[in-house]
């Protein structure tokens, strides 16, 4: 129900995923707008979240 | 045949991935041995993953890689790059077959639809429901919310919204409606502004909705 001026759409995270996926597995913090907006759609998009979580599982396991 | 993860990605090891040459075929199925372990990692404990599913996958992401190996700008590692093609075409199939025998019409028909979402309670606002007053507010937020569902939004807006609140995932709702996924979007986006604006229009916020149909503070 949320709906806000500026926010990413899904394709449009999953073009940044893997950027942020290295930053998150590093430790990093970057805090552009482009992550911050990846960071605030995975809080309202679960399937988003749902395929960020595992590609971090996945990664974790292949370290 | 395995590679590390170090060696996966490097300059010498990409090069022979594009190469025509005859180690082409090695790093070929490297990738895709690697990218079965990260698929086995990554849908741990989803039932519908099983091992051909799996191997399906990993067979296609292979090919799906390979055809855009050079759009790959080494901003991420390679690794996390081919990770998130193949985890990310395993969730589009499972959730296309999820809903692959739901027509869209079924769908809202069976369950909850809109109207009937909008006209249920959750426990936490049963809970709360003893109040007159609660209860009074409550029933006109409603009245309003379903008038204006009905008369602010087109056919397909409404379809779109009340299909994605009763939890029907993008790609198949996108393919049920004819169109794609950033269109979907766009439709549920705007949908969610004109509901907003009619519900403005009535002295209604999105937090008084969000109080009353879901029950959250």
């Amino acid at each position: 129900m949320r709906t806000r001026e500026h926010e990413l759409t899904c394709e449009e995270v999953a073009r940044l995923l893997d950027r942020y996926v290295d930053q998150r597995l590093a430790g990093a913090v970057d805090d552009s707008p482009e992550m911050r907006l990846v960071e605030e759609h995975h809080q309202i998009c679960p399937e988003c979240r749902e395929e960020y979580e595992a590609i971090v599982r996945a990664l974790r396991n292949c370290d | 045949m395995s590679a590390s993860v170090e060696v996966l990605g490097s300059p010498e090891w990409l090069a022979a991935l594009k190469d025509s040459g005859p180690e082409r075929e090695l790093r070929i199925e490297e990738l895709r041995r690697f990218l079965l372990v990260a698929l086995r990692a990554g849908l741990a404990g989803n039932a519908a993953a099983g091992d051909a599913f799996i191997e399906d996958v990993a067979q296609d992401a292979t090919l799906r890689i390979l055809e855009r190996i050079d759009s790959f700008q080494g901003r991420s590692r390679f690794t996390t790059w081919a990770t998130t093609i193949a985890i990310r075409l395993a969730f589009t199939e499972l959730r296309r077959a999820r809903w692959r025998d739901v027509s869209l019409d079924q769908f809202l028909a069976s369950g909850l639809d809109g109207a009937t979402l909008l006209q249920s309670d959750s426990p936490e606002t049963a809970a709360r429901s003893d109040n007159p007053g609660h209860q009074a507010h409550r029933r006109g937020v409603m009245e309003v919310l379903q008038r204006v569902m009905l008369t602010d939004l087109t056919d397909r807006q409404r379809i779109a919204l009340e299909a994605e609140l009763e939890g029907m995932n993008q790609v198949p709702l996108a393919e049920k409606l004819g169109t794609n996924p950033n269109a979907l979007y766009k439709l549920v986006h705007d949908a969610r502004k004109r509901l907003r604006a009619a519900l403005e229009r009535e002295g209604i916020t999105l937090d008084d909705v969000r109080e009353i149909v879901f029950g959250a503070s």
